[in-house]
């Protein structure tokens, strides 16, 4: 190659025009080579590029997945908490329905009446309640029918027996609709009004 | 007895007074209970239809005293007193909470469908109604009862085939003093067309369909029903004993 460059100038020495042409040849093969190696450093980047993303991509999906799992340990804190809360109000509605089946006192009934409408409510807020559409349909009835019955009559064994059940239902999973319905007819059947009248 | 309960029986023991549920339920002690879907579509055409037309009404606004402007603007004749009365008594349990008052709602149409047939032996289904063929349903959340097109022409039952196979006591109850004369006139214009039985007219037929079905569904058979006046007659007419519960307190009051 040295060789052929030697005479080539060699020759070029003797035609001024020759060398112009051999020199603007050298520089066209000189910028290629620069062409060249500016498109392999692209490709180089590209490939950076590519693996860069992919890398992202990764990263993405396990900062999400770890994301979910700790939100999901919340919610399942915050779910047992609600449902913990829940269970807990209805066990203390159970216990003051016991007390106050050894009453015989229409005033005792309208205060402990009060008492258990008011730990309902309570039990209306709470979202595990909330969510759930028998549940918060058992809390309406049995809110209903306190407030329908209280100041008609004493209640009698039988009845708080059937207000303690729903307090019951309240603290069970997987309710159904015939839960709520099967509650509603024992509470008729025990001559408790569940719907105000209307005709 | 095997007592049919007609629709005012179904209403009162139902949506009724204490004192209303307490003189039904006496009555229908001792007796084996019936009813129809025949019935079932007349209470849904009429009580569940005022109970979901009402939570609507509501639902407008949300805010008790728009909904009682509503009532009385929306809602007339004795649909509007139950509604003001429903209304009225929803509000004082519910503390005019709006939760509380749409909880209540949409707990009132789980438990009015229920009720329905409580202490029923069997529901008869010699007419097939449409109108009993339906339940509430939801879009949104919010209930609504799907529309039932009863009219001449339109067979969705299988009332013709009914008085097909009543026609005696058709024909009988033509001659009797004390049946409305809209009643005969439409046993008339029958003989020649049997949808003449098919829409209005069969709403109009109601009480004396009652009748028949426990005519010819129970063996000793009985109606239940709070309407005396109208049912008197047609019992008598076709040999059935009619059961009314006592009232007279409502004369006292």
């Amino acid at each position: 190659m040295a060789k052929v460059q030697q005479e080539l100038w060699q020759k070029s020495c003797t035609d001024p025009q020759d060398l112009f042409n051999r020199l603007m040849f050298m520089k066209m093969e000189a910028i290629s080579k620069d062409l060249e190696n500016l498109e392999m450093r692209t490709d180089r980047v590209e490939a950076g590029h590519d693996l860069l993303n992919s890398r992202w991509k990764d990263l993405s999906a396990c900062v999400e997945t770890k994301h979910k799992t700790i939100t999901r340990k919340v919610d399942q804190a915050d779910a047992t908490e609600l449902l913990r809360e829940c269970s807990e109000i209805s066990k203390r509605a159970i216990e003051i329905l016991s007390k106050w089946s050894e009453f015989q006192d229409i005033k005792m009934q309208i205060q402990f009446a009060a008492v258990i409408v008011g730990k309902i409510d309570r039990l209306k807020r709470n979202a595990s309640v909330q969510s759930d559409d028998i549940k918060r349909k058992i809390c309406t009835l049995l809110r209903n029918v306190i407030r329908l019955n209280v100041a008609e009559d004493l209640f009698s064994q039988g009845q708080i027996e059937l207000l303690k059940k729903g307090f019951m239902l309240l603290d069970a999973d997987g309710l159904k609709r015939e839960d709520l319905l099967e509650l509603n007819r024992e509470l008729r059947k025990e001559n408790l009004m569940t719907m105000p009248a209307w005709e | 007895m095997d007592l049919l309960l007609d629709t005012t029986i179904q209403i009162d023991r139902i949506t009724g007074t204490r004192e209303r549920q307490s003189a039904v339920k006496e009555k229908l002690r001792g007796n084996e209970l019936f009813c129809s879907t025949y019935v079932l579509g007349e209470y849904y055409s009429n009580i569940v239809n005022d109970l979901v037309t009402l939570y609507g009404l509501f639902l407008m606004d949300e805010d008790p005293a728009e909904t009682m402007k509503r009532i009385t603007e929306r809602v007339f004749g004795r649909s509007q007193s139950r509604a003001i009365k429903l209304f009225a008594n929803i509000l004082s349990i519910c503390d005019s909470d709006a939760e509380q008052i749409k909880d209540t709602f949409l707990l009132y149409m789980d438990l009015i469908q229920d009720e329905f047939y409580a202490d029923v032996k069997e529901m008869l289904d010699t007419t097939q109604c449409a109108r009993a063929n339906r339940k509430i349903e939801y879009e949104e959340g919010v209930p609504f009862l799907p529309a039932v097109s009863c009219a001449k022409g339109n067979k969705v039952c299988e009332i013709c085939s009914f008085w097909k196979d009543a026609t005696a006591e058709a024909e009988k109850l033509v001659e009797v003093d004390g049946i409305d004369e809209k009643i005969k006139s439409i046993f008339k214009k029958a003989r020649d067309s049997e949808q003449e039985y098919q829409g209005k007219n069969c709403w109009t037929l109601g009480d004396i369909i009652i009748s028949v079905e426990a005519l010819k569904g129970l063996e000793n058979p009985g109606v239940c029903s709070s309407n005396k006046k109208d049912f008197q007659p047609i019992c008598d007419a076709i040999g059935i004993e009619l059961v009314v519960p006592d009232y007279s307190w409502k004369k006292h009051t």
